[in-house]
């Protein structure tokens, strides 16, 4: 399960849509309520499924926020290059993050807008010095030409199964946000291979 | 195999970031290989042995058009519009091929894994048994039937009948505008075109002033009002129905005119401020009553006067999910049985949020929205009827949550999948009609006795008042006028053991 969290209008969905779709979405409203998109992804020859939950940038309800936030692996906390305020609102959203989903979640900073660069106010420095004292992995994207985006998802996602790999992380603790692939899943690809692979495949 | 277009051949070489393992390339490069092609030419292939389902929406009465949905395991779908018959033909290709044996609902078994794909045909007939008794008693609200509400000075002269009338027909679209206003609150029903017209000119005096005050502000006002509203409703304006030809195109006035509109409101009602999906409700008000001001104070209205309100407490949007969850368990009780099995996270309903929020903006096409909004506006019988449209859809289109055992994620993305696919008419025409139903019921759980409280009586002397029993759902130890108090201990459970005192109440007008 993955989120992605940040100040409204900062590019989450338009990241998860570019994500998924490998396309910039022009005409995209502001976020009402919780939405959702998955996808599967190859990360180091494991197939694994994305959950992701993109919500409104302006936070309403509580008793939302706490489903939302619940049980979650891994997040995308997405800031703008070109707005300041997006940036100053980040250490928020990440004690809400650590409080309500888990002090072991997996972060990744997004500075996004990248393609904006003459607007720019949050420089890269900055931002990375920022990650290194959160202990956040940092990338800046574009949801618009597409760059770095996958990259930050993969990246997530791969620190996640490291930390599982070294036993940092126990998926079978409850609302560790994370699942080994159920029968469904495993039909949709190949019988011998998923044989092969059922022992160590995560399919969350 | 299904194939809706020829494909071109495509030399695709799919790329991915990690493709350590030999082995699982191949079989990646194929789905690669598909999701490119579908992306350039509109192919849509998948093996429908591993579908979970085939369903065919008839959405007119003579089922010829609608929809033919495929959906994956994983609760993908795919949907194939078809606007100009044909889907009919389709169905008997369907009906005669073996594999395609139609399931229905009671043969189904909840097992996990499915050998065999599940195909069904919805026809939109709702059987008369279900529909509203006076269900085609109103046509739509236009030019002529309006005028003949209004009396010589320009009064409505029987508010209830007017209601009702936009209850079941509608506005028609030249006269929304017009009509809006009163269904808002921002006019009074009894209110004479001169005394409107009086009206209008003081609120717009009022709204200027409002406006002074935002452009008056100090430095240090003007800072933390752009950082807590301003910042917001600049990014939201820019983005709420572009589409719509009234807000098309680079620098149109009209998005301005809605950004003072949601600011000056901000100025107005501090309390509410700004939230989003305000945007969402103004921007189709501005596109109707096309003056700022009016627009200002029908937007006041609605937010004043109706339910759904985009408001940002917690409480209000508890209470609506609580009536929610209460008229579910009632009207629909196989369906919250499904959210109950899924605990605190299911019973939130986070599916339908946005539904509520935005009033089902999102959720149907503009012309079919609009009719529910006004549905909604018009409070007849029932000041929550948004809540009976939420009922209506989960009973029309839920059936896939309880029969495969949705969980929470997945809902919200099958719910997610419908939005702008589902047929308003007929959500509409079943809600009216579960209105009926509920109002047949001779007695109701105390959760919902507010169902009904506000919409008047109109020509009767009484209004809908039925007996009303207590639940045994009450937060904490809060004692119940229509049962007294609640133990403390299990909360679930207890329904219908107790010995429910029933109260009957009867209310006459002075």
């Amino acid at each position: 399960k993955f989120l992605v969290i940040g100040n409204a209008g900062t590019g989450k969905s338009c990241l998860l849509h570019q994500f998924i779709e490998k396309k910039f979405k022009d005409d995209s409203n502001h976020t009402i309520g919780v939405e959702f998109g998955s996808k599967i992804i190859n990360v180091g020859g494991k197939y694994v499924k994305l959950q992701i939950w993109d919500t409104a940038g302006q936070e309403r309800f509580r008793s939302v926020t706490r489903s939302y936030y619940r049980g979650a692996a891994g997040a995308l906390l997405v800031y703008d290059i070109t707005s300041r305020e997006t940036y100053n609102a980040l250490t928020n959203w990440l004690t809400d993050a650590r409080m309500l989903a888990s002090q072991n979640i997996v972060i990744i900073l997004c500075g996004n807008k990248k393609d904006l660069d003459a607007d720019r106010e949050v420089t890269f420095l900055e931002a990375s010095r920022f990650a290194q004292e959160n202990e956040l992995m940092f990338l800046e994207t574009s949801a618009l030409t597409g760059e770095n985006v996958e990259e930050a998802f993969v990246q997530c996602a791969r620190k996640i199964l490291n930390k599982i790999e070294s036993g940092e992380l126990d998926p079978e603790r409850m609302g560790s946000g994370i699942q080994y692939g159920d029968a469904a899943l495993r039909q949709l690809r190949s019988p011998r291979r998923a044989q092969a692979q059922s022992a160590q495949e995560c399919g969350c | 195999t299904c194939s809706t277009s020829s494909a071109s051949s495509l030399d695709t070489s799919a790329q991915f970031q990690e493709s350590n393992g030999q082995t699982q390339s191949t079989r990646w490069d194929e789905q690669q290989k598909v999701f490119t092609l579908e992306q350039v030419c509109g192919v849509f292939r998948v093996d429908l042995g591993q579908m979970r389902s085939l369903r065919l929406f008839f959405s007119d009465e003579n089922c010829t058009c609608g929809q033919l949905v495929v959906a994956s395991r994983e609760s993908q779908y795919k949907i194939f519009h078809f606007h100009h018959g044909g889907l009919d033909k389709l169905s008997e290709v369907f009906q005669q091929w073996k594999y395609c044996t139609e399931t229905h609902l009671k043969d189904q078994q909840l097992s996990e894994q499915k050998t065999c794909m599940q195909f069904s045909i919805r026809r939109p007939k709702l059987p008369s048994a279900e529909t509203h008794p006076e269900e085609s008693s109103s046509r739509r609200l236009d030019v002529s039937a309006w005028l003949q509400h209004l009396n010589q000075a320009g009064q409505v002269q029987e508010e209830y009948r007017l209601r009702k009338a936009i209850f079941f027909g509608g506005i028609d679209i030249s006269i929304r505008g017009e009509v809006w206003p009163f269904l808002l609150h921002y006019y009074s029903y009894e209110s004479t075109s001169e005394e409107r017209e009086a009206l209008r000119l003081q609120k717009r005096k009022e709204y200027f002033e409002i406006q002074e005050k935002r452009l008056s502000m100090s430095p240090d006002e003007q800072k933390d009002f752009w950082r807590q509203v301003q910042f917001t409703v600049d990014k939201d304006v820019v983005r709420t129905d572009r589409s719509n030809q009234f807000f098309r195109g680079e620098g149109n006035p009209n998005v301005e005119t809605m950004r003072r509109i949601l600011l000056n409101y901000a100025v107005f009602n501090p309390a509410i401020g700004y939230s989003q999906g305000m945007s969402d409700l103004v921007a189709p008000l501005l596109a109707e009553v096309l003056d700022e001001s009016d627009t200002f104070w029908c937007f006041v209205g609605l937010m004043q006067n109706t339910i759904f309100i985009s408001s940002p407490r917690d409480e209000d949007m508890e209470k609506q999910l609580l009536y929610l969850r209460e008229l579910l368990r009632l009207m629909h009780p196989r369906f919250h049985q499904h959210l109950c099995a899924l605990g605190e996270d299911g019973l939130q309903l986070l599916f339908c949020h946005r539904w509520i929020l935005l009033c089902f903006k999102r959720e149907f096409p503009e012309a079919e929205a609009l009719r529910m909004w006004e549905a909604c506006w018009a409070h007849y019988q029932t000041d929550y009827f948004h809540l009976f449209i939420c009922v209506a859809i989960v009973v029309i289109y839920g059936d896939d949550v309880i029969e495969q055992q949705l969980a929470t994620d997945q809902m919200l993305l099958h719910f997610g999948n419908l939005a702008m696919h589902m047929n308003g008419e007929l959500v509409l025409r079943k809600a009216r009609s579960l209105l009926y139903q509920f109002h047949l019921l001779p007695r109701i759980p105390c959760s919902l006795h507010e169902l009904c409280k506000l919409c008047g009586t109109g020509m009767w002397d009484s209004g809908f008042i039925p007996a009303v029993e207590c639940s045994g759902h009450h937060p904490e130890s809060e004692s119940c006028p229509y049962g007294g108090l609640v133990e403390e201990s299990s909360p679930e459970g207890s329904e219908g053991k107790r010995g429910l005192k029933t109260r009957d109440v009867f209310a006459f007008r002075k």
